[in-house]
């Protein structure tokens, strides 16, 4: 793997010796301040009280340290890279490269990291060190090692694919590497900040997967590297095929089933013995990505047209055309994805023990919410190429969708309003029960009456590319 | 042996059609010149053929390889200077060759030698160890020519590559060019200068709105247009009755008047044209000057071009 062209190349520039020993240097101070502080405060603060409380500290302080070099660091170096090469532009030097994706991807990963890799190597040395001496078990240890680079690699994976985007301006950042570190690693970052006189018992935290009974720690780990796995995919895919779409049809319904699986195990337990609020939660997570999978899978109104052309070499008739276009559409793999999120959401209302019925009609009122809102996308991609600023006009009418229910409902103090807006429908069949809920199908009736202008502004539109198709 | 085989390719982006079903195909050795306006669709063009993009519709062999399918194998042997690009400014010349023929699976041994020889070639011997961010828009140019032969690739793609340079940096390139041509190297070079690529292409091909107007070899396209020639005639005085002279001639249009310099286009062979000159010393008019400027590229692209129009 060290024979990669890449991680050399990075060798070269970033462990110059000049490099090195300025990196050395300032590592060194600050190992040498952080034993040199927490020593001090022992001697003569009786802060730690016992020798053993002052490893403790030092082994957290070094903790804290190798989340910011593993997590941060590491993360903003792989997103860096691409992002270099296309601003360097020598991006079609690195496109030309001979070398399969999956040595691309290693190389990056590792080279670009090599500084980093070096330094978290030398931080395990010292949590090894003053673990052991602070009376952490091996297998605590083993556990918190274990969660530190799953992360490391999902949050290294998820920037380097966030980075590769060849229409990068110079002044863009990546503002979904940013967005996904703060989710991904923020959340996990709190363990040992917050709970710091509390981390050992996550040694023995026990957290429920389905019927699986997984210490919390390695149940992180392995769901970091579940979506590791999909993020380094995704970069193989990118830099495969960069013009297309992250992902597949095929491999966006198939991460809804694994996200929707694993969803299920972490909520399985809770299902059965407590409230339906925890079902609702559920839907409401998984709910997300329903919404997010079609934007890294949206066909654009180029390809739709490429697509057209591909097709009319097999048939000319406009009817099957759109019947093509229709099935390959943007909007019924959303269609799909949503049938995925009614499967597990019907497996909740069963083993939460939900009224059935009940159940199916607000699945069909999430479904005339998402029904819209994924007409609206639809609509962005095909009216973008005739307005940029068609996105402004989309997202205020989202917001005025989600907001001017509420509004009206305060004014009115009337419930009605409330529950016709996606986010107080949410919130009012989690705080009361569904007999005291407001007349819901008004809520779907409204939703479906909405729609029509959507659709028919798309309908126009797919015909629209038909006509133009033929002109070329 | 046929090295680039190009059939039916379409490339769209969106609704524009940046390349309109092309077809043609370059044998080995060929210095192909593409030729054409900005937005002809040159780049669109050698950039599929660099395996950079995928055609819309159409298929490639390169070398004999598929290029929808063993694009892996065919980045191997070709090499591709795009229009603008940089080199990795953190490196040195000697440390980006090094990781170009690494990754272009230059053996091992070779590499030391084969990076020598080829900073000798583009003349960069003495800034090995400089880093390429201290080097000049010229010699980072001739990087890239470096970049381009380190692995020795059978087929070379050139996208406008003296776009950019001072006129110095582009007499050294053109020089690096003329001896890549002159050692066989099969080579596709785009430009919209046409002066850049007369003298130094055995084939053209012209492009414009992504079409393929003319293509072959250049004699035999110079041939196939040609019918007429344009003379240069210097006098040293008199020059307007020299144009009356001229003006009734049969088979000469006279084209321009400029200080004494006419320019005439002429529909018959050389016999005329010694008619014309026997002429004009005949009646007392000093003729400094008599040539026949032979067609060249700029004046086929722009015959082709009026022909469109």
């Amino acid at each position: 793997m060290l024979k990669n062209p890449l991680i050399q190349r990075y060798r070269y520039s970033l462990l110059r010796p000049s490099h090195v020993l300025v990196y050395m240097t300032i590592y060194i101070s600050i190992v040498i301040l952080l034993l040199f502080i927490n020593y001090t405060f022992y001697r003569y603060q009786d802060t730690f009280y016992t020798l053993k409380g002052l490893y403790k500290g030092i082994y957290y302080q070094f903790l804290t340290f190798q989340i910011i070099v593993l997590w941060f660091w590491g993360a903003v170096s792989s997103a860096s890279a691409v992002k270099d090469e296309i601003i360097g532009k020598t991006y079609d030097f690195f496109r030309m490269l001979p070398l399969s994706a999956h040595k691309k991807t290693t190389g990056i990963l590792i080279g670009k990291n090599l500084v980093v890799l070096f330094l978290g190597a030398i931080n395990c040395l010292f949590l090894i060190f003053f673990g052991a001496a602070g009376g952490f078990s091996a297998n605590f240890q083993i556990q918190v090692l274990f969660v530190l680079f799953s992360i490391m690699i999902l949050a290294n994976s998820i920037a380097l694919l966030s980075s590769i985007n060849p229409d990068r301006k110079k002044t863009q950042t990546n503002g979904m590497a940013v967005v996904v570190l703060i989710c991904f690693c923020g959340s996990f970052l709190v363990i040992p900040l917050s709970g710091i006189s509390e981390i050992e018992k996550l040694e023995t935290t026990i957290a429920k997967f389905f019927v699986l009974e997984i210490p919390l720690l390695v149940l992180i780990s392995l769901i970091a590297l579940y979506f590791s796995c999909w993020a380094i995919k995704g970069i193989l895919r990118k830099f495969t095929r960069e013009d297309e779409p992250l992902f597949t049809r095929k491999g966006a319904l198939l991460f809804m089933l694994g996200f929707e699986f694993i969803l299920l195990g972490l909520f399985y337990h809770h299902l059965g013995t407590t409230e339906t609020e925890v079902s609702y939660a559920y839907w409401v997570i998984s709910l997300f990505a329903a919404f997010a999978i079609p934007l890294g899978t949206l066909r654009t109104f180029d390809r739709y047209l490429e697509y057209i052309g591909l097709i009319r070499e097999k048939t000319d008739s406009n009817g099957k055309i759109i019947n093509h276009i229709l099935i390959n559409s943007n909007i019924s793999l959303a269609l799909g994805l949503f049938l995925i999120w009614s499967a597990f959401s019907i497996v909740t209302i069963l083993i939460g023990k939900m009224e059935f019925l009940q159940g199916l009609h607000l699945i069909w009122i999430v479904f005339s919410f998402y029904l819209f809102l994924m007409l609206l996308l639809e609509l962005h991609v095909l009216y973008k190429p005739l307005s940029k600023k068609i996105e402004l006009l989309l997202i205020f009418i989202v917001a005025v969708y989600v907001i001017l229910p509420m509004i009206l409902s305060a004014i009115l103090e009337s419930e009605i309003f409330y529950i016709h807006s996606p986010l107080g429908f949410f919130v009012a069949i989690m705080d009361e029960p569904y007999k005291d809920l407001p007349s819901l199908t008004s809520v779907w009736g409204s939703n479906i009456i909405l729609s029509v202008i959507p659709i028919m502004l798309i309908s126009k539109r797919y015909n629209h590319i038909l006509k133009l198709r033929r002109k070329m | 042996m046929e090295i680039v085989e190009i059939n039916n390719i379409r490339k769209e982006f969106g609704t524009v059609v940046a390349v309109n079903n092309v077809s043609f195909s370059v044998d080995k050795g060929q210095v192909l010149g593409l030729i054409g306006p900005n937005g002809a669709g040159k780049t669109t063009l050698l950039r599929i053929l660099a395996t950079v993009l995928r055609p819309t519709t159409g298929s490639v062999r390169l070398l004999g390889y598929d290029l929808a399918k063993e694009y892996l194998q065919i980045r191997k042997y070709i090499g591709f200077m795009p229009d603008f690009f940089n080199l990795y400014n953190d490196l040195t010349p000697r440390e980006c060759l090094e990781f170009f023929a690494k990754a272009y699976q230059v053996k091992q041994d070779l590499i030391p030698k084969r990076i020598g020889q080829t900073l000798e070639y583009v003349e960069l011997k003495d800034k090995s160890d400089s880093l390429i961010r201290h080097l000049s828009r010229g010699m980072v140019q001739r990087m890239g020519v470096a970049v381009l032969l380190i692995h020795d690739p059978d087929l070379l793609l050139l996208d406008e590559p003296a776009s950019g340079l001072d006129p110095k940096a582009r007499i050294q390139l053109r020089n690096v060019l003329n001896k890549l041509s002159t050692e066989g190297k099969t080579i596709i070079i785009s430009s919209h200068i046409l002066t850049e690529l007369s003298g130094f292409c055995s084939h053209i091909a012209i492009m414009d709105k992504g079409r393929i107007k003319l293509h072959g070899a250049v004699e035999e396209i110079q041939q196939k247009i040609a019918g007429s020639a344009k003379v240069n005639i210097s006098v040293l005085k008199d020059c307007d009755r020299a144009v009356d002279l001229i003006k009734k001639f049969k088979d000469a249009e006279l084209i321009t008047v400029e200080n004494n310099n006419i320019t005439v286009e002429m529909d018959k062979g050389p016999e005329g044209l010694a008619d014309l000159n026997t002429l004009l010393v005949k009646e007392g008019i000093k003729v400094v000057s008599f040539s026949e400027r032979k067609t060249d590229l700029e004046d086929l692209f722009m015959k082709i071009s009026s022909e469109e129009n």
